[in-house]
């Protein structure tokens, strides 16, 4: 007879998601720990395992004595099934424990899409969504990521939100947990305890109001702080980096070692919230980045490393860098994968060397179409760089090229969504230049075009987002104007843009809205055989709540829901981005000059260079 | 260079490993011990590894081969690379420049623990069957197969069930598809849930391989 989990596995597919279990993965008597810590990602075990925040957090909690951290993913409809089935509650990966029997969850919040599969994830676990309903017996709930820094759409239902990186914050509450739990004090007296904590961020001790589609008010109850300032790392060489990973069985994501160069983004594009919320730019010296990899290529096995970054080549020491990291993974017959490139002489030859034969396909990111549009968005490229790596890369061998552009951008004509087909059109006519030999296949490429979301704490957080029907009637325009065999042209379904848009720049009004659209049965928002819109319009009627008001024009001197949290870049840098972006004019990167945005206040990284 | 045929075993529940990915962990162990891995040729190089037969998914093993080749004589090879395995996955031994007999392969032996296994089940009559057709799906639909030939015995073992079939590169049966079978054949009997393990891997003369 099988025992009851081995059962569960068996009736599911790819029982590889749940078991644990992995080279790397962390087993702690529970009797030897005071905190049981469950890290809950709100979507497969493969895209969860991808997430090197994730793999930064496990490691660093599992290193304290006092601490065992553990895994949780949200399971897939047939494990939901078979759960359902036995009457089984979620549990945790290592200890298989079910969620209620930890003192703390923490979500990975990654992508508003997911906020369902948060929900649904407790639900599993039978613990009240609500915050409110959650008495002594459950465990906090908290939350961190990109995504909180705009929490109020999940403020009814985590206790506390983690801003900014997590490194040091993590370690405070923990000791502060540690402390709570000795002192015998209700659950009020820890919150009361983590909101003094720089970073943290209390819903429940604050009281938001609106009145018709804005929000007119936001007010601290008691001594919690006004604003809660971001956490950074100062000293990216300093900041703990885990020497051992999880080396997962499945084919995950990304399957490979990630290598942390720097975080932050010099460029400051106007419509990307990571080259705002992650500033100022701090790099790891390439030393230690020379250590790490050493370390972690002999303590996993994997047989890829990649360079993580949101620019690679804004690494200052690139190019003596990659010599070096060669010389490493080549003699250990590691292949190297170098995302977020911008193509030049250099990277060429950087590429010929580490992928000598596999010349699969090349990415850019020209983002609009037009030359004003990208002044626009201050993505400081031009067609001709564009058409000049296209010839590079070409005539370097490659056979296709992807490029990544977007519609909707505020201040967006027709002619600006027609130029994206014929930027591509452009593109393809640079292979046309180089001899083919017979029988050698042509050179293709892929236009692939996302709808714009505004985002909080970006200069375009202002911005209307157009509506389904604005980008229906754009996406039109793309395919009429594409008319070459060469080019094939994608784009994304118009209204989860949409809804992305709402929960982006959404309020408390919508934890209701949350709430229903797991009962009508939302789940996997972000995974398109899940993604029901007519479901998710049911929930905002039943609600009585109106999506527009969400994704309309705010006015400049609007109190946004998101304006107590401090990401370091002011709201006036923001507005200066979103009245210069209309007037088509540039702004430098942080190493040519530096413009000012506030994040010079963390006395850290390239402001201080 | 210097060949290998390993032993290992696969229990617990790595048996939800499937083939593809326990290739992959046994690959990125071997870099884990450090080995002086033999690399093929190739722009993309990657560890030279054969295994004997694999496992399916949910089934556990005791007498498992791979052959992997070094480039030097590595004496405490099975101890390195166990240490460097994931649970449930152990190196037993190590044989250095043996024939590879992975070819020879020609039945396996499982023993089946099933939840249900009630004294009269009729194992004799189902074996005395001239012929056991079953549904067997392909890429386009499905067809009938007659599995007898491939079953050698059938016998029960108190609560559990040893069987010898087929195995190997030209012919292979599932346990769990025998047990389909037995379920078929034999309309009253209920097997619920079975543990599937499997004891040897076997030679045209039923003598394990190694």
């Amino acid at each position: 007879m099988g025992s009851f989990m081995e059962e569960l596995f068996s009736a599911v597919q790819k029982p590889v998601r749940y078991i644990g279990g992995e080279y790397g993965a962390i087993y702690k008597k529970k009797e030897d720990v005071k905190i049981r810590f469950a890290m809950c990602f709100p979507d497969l075990y493969e895209v969860g395992m991808s997430h090197l925040g994730m793999r930064i957090l496990y490691h660093l909690k599992n290193s304290r004595s006092d601490t065992w951290c553990e895994r949780c993913f949200m399971p897939w409809d047939d494990m939901i099934e078979a759960m359902a089935e036995r009457d089984m509650p979620l549990f945790a990966l290592e200890s298989r424990d079910p969620l209620t029997a930890f003192d703390m969850l923490g979500f990975s919040l990654q992508y508003e899409m997911s906020y369902t599969n948060v929900l649904e994830m407790l639900r599993l676990a039978r613990i009240p969504l609500r915050s409110a309903d959650r008495k002594t017996a459950y465990p906090f709930v908290c939350a961190g990521g990109s995504c909180a820094y705009n929490p109020e759409p999940m403020a009814d239902f985590i206790d506390f939100f983690i801003i900014g990186e997590g490194e040091e914050v993590n370690m405070e509450i923990l000791d502060a947990y540690s402390a709570w739990k000795d002192s015998g004090a209700p659950k009020a007296a820890f919150l009361e305890t983590v909101s003094h904590i720089e970073g943290v961020y209390v819903p429940s001790f604050y009281e938001a109001e609106y009145a018709g589609d804005r929000q007119v008010a936001f007010t601290p109850i008691g001594n919690a702080p006004k604003k809660i300032k971001k956490r950074i790392v100062e000293d990216m060489d300093n900041a703990f980096f885990p020497e051992d990973m999880i080396v997962p069985y499945g084919e995950i994501v990304h399957d490979r070692i990630a290598l942390e160069l720097f975080r932050g983004c010099i460029r400051g594009c106007r419509f990307c919230q990571a080259g705002m919320i992650y500033r100022p730019v701090r790099q790891r010296s390439a030393a230690r980045l020379l250590s790490l990899a050493e370390k972690l290529i002999k303590n996993t096995g994997y047989e890829e490393i990649s360079l993580l970054s949101l620019s690679t080549s804004d690494y200052t020491a690139l190019e003596e860098f990659t010599q070096e990291l060669l010389a490493m993974t080549e003699k250990r017959k590691i292949s190297m994968a170098l995302p977020s490139l911008r193509i030049d002489n250099f990277s060429m030859e950087l590429m010929q060397r580490i992928q000598k034969v596999r010349k699969t396909g090349l990415t850019f990111a020209p983002e609009a179409g037009t030359q004003r549009m990208r002044d626009v968005i201050n993505k400081g490229i031009t067609e001709e760089d564009v058409l000049q790596s296209a010839y590079l890369a070409f005539s370097g061998g490659y056979k296709s090229i992807k490029l990544y552009f977007m519609i909707g951008l505020p201040f967006e004509t027709e002619k600006d969504v027609a130029g994206i087909p014929q930027l591509a059109q452009k593109v393809i006519e640079t292979s046309y230049q180089i001899p083919r030999q017979k029988g050698e296949k042509p050179c293709t490429v892929t236009t692939s075009v996302s709808s714009f979301v505004p985002k909080p704490h970006t200069p375009f957080q202002w911005c209307a987002q157009n509506t389904s029907e604005m980008l229906r009637e754009k996406q039109q325009i793309l395919r009429d104007a594409c008319t070459s065999k060469r080019v094939t042209l994608n784009y994304h379904e118009s209204k989860l843009s949409v809804l992305e848009g709402v929960f982006a720049r959404g309020d408390r009004r919508l934890c209701k809205v949350l709430e229903r659209a797991v009962e009508v049965g939302c789940r996997f928002d972000g995974w398109s055989e899940h993604f029901s819109y007519e479901r998710w319009m049911t929930a905002f009627a039943d609600c009585g709540v109106d999506p527009s008001i969400f994704i309309r024009q705010r006015e400049k001197d609007e109190l946004l829901p998101w304006d107590m949290i401090d990401c370091g870049v002011t709201k006036s840098f923001l507005l200066k981005e979103y009245e210069k972006a209309e007037k088509g004019e540039i702004t430098p990167h942080c190493r040519v000059k530096c413009s000012g945005c506030g994040a010079a206040g963390f006395k850290a990284g390239v402001c201080f260079a | 260079m210097h060949k290998y045929v390993v032993r290992y075993t696969k229990e617990g529940d790595a048996k939800f490993i499937s083939h593809l990915d326990f290739l992959r962990a046994v690959q990125r162990a071997m870099r884990r011990a450090d080995l002086p891995i033999k690399y093929s040729e190739g722009f993309n190089p990657h560890p030279c590894l054969s295994f004997a037969q694999p496992l399916g998914i949910g089934v556990t093993g005791e007498n498992e081969w791979f052959e992997a080749e070094m480039t030097e004589e590595v004496p405490d090879l099975a101890s390195r690379l166990d240490r460097a395995m994931p649970r449930g996955v152990h190196i037993r031994e190590a044989i250095l420049e043996v024939k590879n007999r992975f070819a020879a392969i020609m039945r396996a032996e499982y023993l089946v623990t099933p939840a249900a296994l009630p004294e009269d089940v009729a194992i004799a009559a189902f074996l005395a069957r001239e012929e056991i057709p079953i549904e067997k799906r392909t890429k386009s639909g499905t067809k009938m197969t007659d599995i007898r030939p491939m079953i050698d015995t059938i016998s029960r073992r108190d609560k559990q069930l040893f069987m010898r079939i087929a195995a190997g590169s030209a012919v292979n049966l599932k346990p769990q598809t025998v047990m389909d079978a037995l379920e078929a054949y034999i309309p009253e009997y209920h097997a619920g849930f079975c543990r599937y393990h499997r004891l040897a891997l076997l030679d045209h003369d039923n003598q394990p391989i190694y």
